[in-house]
């Protein structure tokens, strides 16, 4: 202490010195030092913590150290890692530990999370592992585990969640499929990402859920929780992109565009519109979100995924929801509207297209799904509406079983 | 979960009906990629999107790149049996993509291909197409039903077709009509190849459809005659007879040729497509058959 160091006494007793600047990025050293008489040469214990990990973490709240140095260490040692960062409350290194942590296993599916994490399979079927893929990304644990985080990492409860602080819900549905420990730890995760709702306790039951992150959702491949979502939670907010959408508003809003007869002349004579939402239901639409500016597309399809009601351009949103239809033709040259669904009525589609597990038959014929117009070539070309419809189509058949006890009158399975 | 899905008449790739707009493979490459891991699609219908850049009267510039996508994808594709490609305007490069893709596929159970609809236009490389496709016919074991007619092989391609033909594990029916209503063009030779690689494979080809001017008409129906082999030969060469007095002349050739085999229903539904008067050189030729 005298020579400007610090001493801490590991779980074994071994002593190890950090710098003191390196102390001062640790929040309980920090406080320990600041009520310690500058002259007093005390050794501060960490019992919690083995010294190899002490040593590591002092390394990284030091100036010269560099992240590289965590290449070396296996996903085990950077859980330790986090784990006596989060005793330490040192957050810069705590840190540096979640991203690296997240860097070996984001992007990766199932199996090759289980091989990279040595992860037993222990589900008792085929079906058991497809189905803790294939749930809802919001499905809670059961309120009495039977896993504790431990079988998955060799850490604490807390510092296994803390060690999937940065990695992407793709990569936290994926790690669902690992086995049962890995299962209850990603559910765990995935809830206080995605439900967490500020002044609230974390839900510990469906009905508990209000809110939910939508963008989170998109942004992994996933926006048809959206879909699941309304009709499995009572929801009473959407959150994403710096927005927050009023979802019992987003109820009532009528979805059905009324044109006048000018407008419908002036379209034909000009250019076909290929947006989905527009006029009176846009207006409708964008008064039940409140952020600043306008709410980007994906966001106002998420929040009509979710709770829209009736119709939209010949798009039967709400019963595509409820999952009963069977077939589902959008042809426009059959439908009562000329011009088709255009790329937005595709991405609305595929929004809901996974939920939907009667469907056998889609068409969406003559729908300028692209943007151009079939005979006169009007419009400009983008692929995400199609793309977005081959996005859903990548989701597994298996998903159907999964979501016949999806359905809101039978409860979700909660292992 | 969703087993038949319909993107006809899409512009997928951005060029319209008439060969305009800048042509990008994006959306079908992203169709693409999703039939690779697609556990639930059975069929898909891609009609009239231009998919090679080109519209029917081959105007615009092709380019393989998306149908190569689609190509590629059906070799590691295991549950779609239709694929509808029709109006696309493939041309010889297109379809060899898709012929080569699925000669090389394990897993493919596509049971029927329709190339009718394409450009006459391509009509110089057309003979091309003979030897993939019957390497495909004679690789595969999942392939039912072909349409071709509206393809010009002559009398090369229509032999080396014949050779696939005798070796085909699965082909119940071919349909050599043509829907633009031109006789397909091959001659004594190659009618000849086909009636025989048909005889070949007589008990698993049951249905054979034909323009009913055609020489091979008239060489499968001297075939027919003498031998019996095949149950509803009739189908197209009557495809003609949809008047009074064809449908009369098509129940009299069935009453001379096919009692014994064919029914009348098979007749109908093939006189339903397409509205022509039987022509009278078809009644020549049948009533000289006949005789």
């Amino acid at each position: 202490m005298a020579d400007g160091r610090v001493r801490v006494r590991g779980r074994e007793g071994e002593e190890v010195v950090w710098s003191r600047k390196a102390a001062r990025r640790a929040g309980r050293l920090t406080n320990w030092l600041d009520d310690l008489d500058p002259s007093e040469d005390t050794i501060f214990p960490v019992e919690e913590t083995c010294a190899t990990v002490l040593r590591t973490l002092g390394a990284m709240c030091d100036d010269d150290w560099s992240v590289s140095c965590l290449d070396e260490c296996s996903l085990t040692q950077l859980a330790s890692l986090i784990e006596g960062a989060s005793n330490l409350i040192a957050e810069q290194a705590l840190e540096y530990a979640q991203i690296a942590f997240a860097c070996r296993l984001d992007g990766k599916c199932a199996n090759e999370l289980r091989e990279l994490l040595g992860a037993l399979d222990d589900f008792e079927s085929d079906e058991e592992r497809v189905a803790a893929l294939a749930e809802p990304a919001f499905t809670l644990n059961s309120p009495m585990p039977q896993h504790t985080a431990a079988a998955a990492l060799p850490v604490n409860d807390d510092a296994a969640e803390a060690a999937l602080g940065k990695v992407d819900v793709g990569t936290l549905i994926e790690l669902k499929g690992l086995n049962r420990a890995w299962r209850a730890l990603g559910r765990r995760a995935l809830c206080s990402r995605l439900c967490r709702r500020e002044g609230h306790a974390d839900p510990r039951q469906l009905h508990e859920i209000t809110e939910l992150n939508l963008e989170l959702l998109i942004e992994a491949g996933r926006p048809s929780e959206a879909a699941r979502a309304g009709r499995l939670l009572h929801l009473e907010r959407l959150t994403g992109y710096g927005f927050v959408v009023d979802v019992a508003a987003v109820r009532n809003v009528d979805l059905v565009e009324e044109e006048d007869e000018e407008e419908e002349e002036e379209e034909e004579d000009n250019e076909w519109n290929k947006e989905l939402l527009r006029g009176p239901a846009k207006h409708a639409l964008c008064s039940c979100v409140t952020g600043e500016g306008e709410p980007p597309l994906k966001l106002l399809l998420g929040a009509i995924a979710c709770a829209g009601s009736g119709d939209i351009r010949g798009i039967p949103v709400e019963q595509m929801r409820a999952g009963t239809l069977t077939h589902l033709n959008l042809n426009s040259e059959e439908a009562q509207h000329g011009y088709g669904i255009g790329p937005e009525g595709a991405m609305l589609v595929a929004f809901v297209l996974p939920v939907m597990g009667s469907l056998t038959s889609l068409n969406l014929e003559n729908n300028q799904l692209c943007g151009v117009d079939r005979v006169v070539g009007r419009g400009t070309y983008t692929a995400e509406g199609i793309t977005a419809i081959a996005d859903a189509l990548r989701v597994n058949s298996s998903l159907t079983q999964v979501l016949a006890f999806c359905h809101p009158e039978v409860p979700l399975v909660l292992l | 979960m969703v087993s038949q899905l319909g993107l006809a008449y899409n512009l997928l790739c951005g060029i319209d009906e008439n060969g305009r707009g800048t042509y990008t493979a994006e959306g079908i490459t992203a169709i693409a990629d999703a039939l690779r891991v697609n556990s639930s699609l059975t069929s898909l219908d891609l009609e009239n999107n231009q998919l090679c850049g080109v519209d029917r009267v081959v105007r615009g510039t092709y380019t393989a790149e998306g149908i190569t996508a689609i190509a590629d994808a059906l070799r590691v594709n295991g549950v779609l049996t239709k694929c509808k490609l029709k109006e696309n305007q493939l041309g010889v490069t297109g379809w060899t993509a898709i012929f080569n893709a699925l000669c090389d596929s394990p897993t493919s159970k596509i049971v029927e291909w329709d190339l009718r609809y394409e450009s006459l236009r391509f009509a110089s490389l057309e003979p091309e197409i003979a030897k993939p496709l019957a390497e495909y016919i004679s690789a595969t074991g999942s392939l039912t039903s072909l349409s071709i007619g509206d393809y010009n092989l002559g009398d090369d391609g229509v032999e080396a077709l014949s050779i696939g033909l005798k070796e085909s594990k699965s082909l119940a029916t071919l349909d050599l009509s043509n829907s633009y209503g031109m006789m397909t063009k091959f001659g004594p030779k190659g009618a000849a190849a086909l009636a025989s690689a048909i005889a070949v494979v007589a008990g698993s080809l049951t249905e054979v459809c034909s323009d009913p001017q055609t020489t091979f008409s008239l060489y499968l129906l001297r075939q027919y005659a003498s031998r019996f082999m095949l149950t509803s030969v009739s189908l197209c060469l009557l495809a003609r007879s949809s008047t009074s007095a064809g449908m009369t002349l098509a129940r009299r050739v069935q009453s001379h040729w096919l009692m014994p085999f064919a029914s009348i229903a098979p007749l109908r539904r093939c006189a339903s497509r397409t509205s022509n008067a039987c022509s009278p050189c078809f009644h020549a030729q049948i009533l000289a058959c006949c005789a």
